[in-house]
């Protein structure tokens, strides 16, 4: 019963000719998926190379043409998401207060669950009196505060405005944003958790 | 000798697979579930003490999860073979090495185990240093051992197909079959696998979630390499 005669002379031919490739359409699908989410770069990266390999293995004699559209939808997206990744890597680099911002935020995210000093440990950007250790030319800044950022909401609102609005200004020029007014520098106070 | 053009076995592979990725998917799952479950098991009970019975009893323990997952690869292979033979399959295929004939797997399985852990302790005797002083010759010595372990490797990788092949076959002549099926074409299984890199990479990018389609791929090419072996 289980020795079965496996010596047959086998073509190889396609069982179902006509039947739809459903990898084919898996990669356009993922491609699509991938282009849309192209903001955010690792779900672009991980969408685009499960299109690509979907895209490769729904190949036969040549690839279908969903498949080429797939392919190319991944391949825009994956490329688009680096641009976006290298373009805010350089945007943080020349600029420290944003990089700052981005370290807090992402401060904020090992306290939720409760892995602070991890953080701490990794980056350790908080002197002794938990102040929060801004870079060295923000630090005049922060001697002198201006009276419209005492309280925690505006100044909060504020650095969101000045950040986003460097952002914007990075990416598409300095000319085409009303040009947010820039507040001070905040210092920020690991016990209270607000800008202060 | 046979020609074994990867490309046409990689094409021949998907043209099989079409429309069947959902049990071959499903299998794999199995297996995969099946196989850490087990390891799970075996990490749990694994004594804390690292006395003599304590490695015995740890070595007993990899032994019996070894063959319970080369059992369970011997039903992948088997599936595997029946789609590509056009043969009726179903995902119960991948059990039937437990009811037919399991005792090859095991000796098998124990043979592996011993040559991995001979091969094991070889390497770390020659990485001491101790012995021969010279870094060259010990480097050297390493080279060749891992070598002979890849060709062991190739060489009875085929075991498990030929048992799905044929069940009854004892393991003497499975052994034997693996040496003469695999006598010139170890490099060529090299090559085929070593043209999975870029799939795999694929994989990696898509943090592991593309080897559920990447597993069934490598696992069809290799069986349709092997089946033209046996042939």
């Amino acid at each position: 019963m289980y020795s079965q005669n496996y010596n047959q002379e086998d073509d190889f031919t396609p069982r179902r000719p006509n039947r739809p490739n459903g990898m084919a359409t898996a990669s356009v699908i993922l491609g699509i998926m991938a282009l849309s989410s192209i903001t955010f770069p690792l779900s672009a990266v991980i969408l685009g190379a499960l299109s690509v390999l979907c895209a490769l293995l729904s190949r036969t004699d040549r690839m279908p043409k969903r498949s080429i559209a797939g392919l190319i939808l991944s391949c825009i997206s994956v490329a688009g998401s680096s641009f976006m990744i290298l373009r805010t890597v350089d945007y943080l680099k020349s600029n420290p207060q944003a990089l700052a911002y981005y370290q807090e935020m992402a401060r904020s995210v090992f306290e939720e669950y409760g892995m602070s000093d991890v953080y701490d440990e990794l980056f350790g950007k908080y002197d002794s009196s938990g102040t929060y250790q801004l870079p060295q030319e923000d630090k005049s800044k922060k001697e002198a505060p201006s009276s419209g950022n005492s309280g925690n909401s505006s100044g909060d609102s504020d650095y969101y405005d000045s950040f986003f609005g460097d952002l914007y200004r990075y990416y598409f020029g300095s000319d085409t944003v009303p040009s947010p007014s820039v507040p001070d520098s905040p210092s920020y106070n690991i016990s209270g958790g607000d800008f202060v | 000798m046979k020609t074994l053009n990867s490309a046409a076995l990689k094409r021949n592979a998907r043209i099989k697979m079409q429309g069947n990725y959902g049990t071959l998917i499903l299998a794999s799952l199995i297996v995969f579930g099946c196989t850490l479950l087990l390891n799970v098991i075996l990490a749990l009970l694994s004594p804390a003490s690292s006395g003599f019975f304590s490695q015995i009893l740890y070595l007993a323990g990899l032994l019996i999860v070894n063959t319970l997952y080369n059992v369970l690869m011997a039903g992948i292979f088997r599936l595997y073979l029946n789609l590509a033979t056009k043969q009726p399959f179903s995902i119960r295929d991948i059990f039937y090495a437990f009811r037919i004939h399991p005792e090859p797997i095991a000796v098998y399985s124990a043979i592996c185990l011993l040559a991995e852990i001979a091969f094991f302790y070889l390497l770390i005797f020659l990485s001491s240093g101790m012995i021969f002083g010279s870094f060259w010759l010990s480097l050297v010595l390493m080279i060749l051992v891992f070598l002979a372990l890849m060709c062991f490797l190739l060489t009875f990788s085929c075991f498990l197909f030929l048992h799905a092949r044929d069940p009854w076959r004892s393991t003497k002549e499975l052994l034997t079959g693996c040496i003469q099926m695999m006598n010139g074409h170890r490099l060529a299984l090299l090559w085929l696998s070593l043209t999975f890199l870029g799939v795999l990479l694929l994989c990696v990018l898509s943090l592991g979630l593309g080897l559920l389609f990447a597993v069934p791929y490598i696992q069809m090419t290799v069986t349709l390499f092997y089946e033209q072996l046996a042939q």
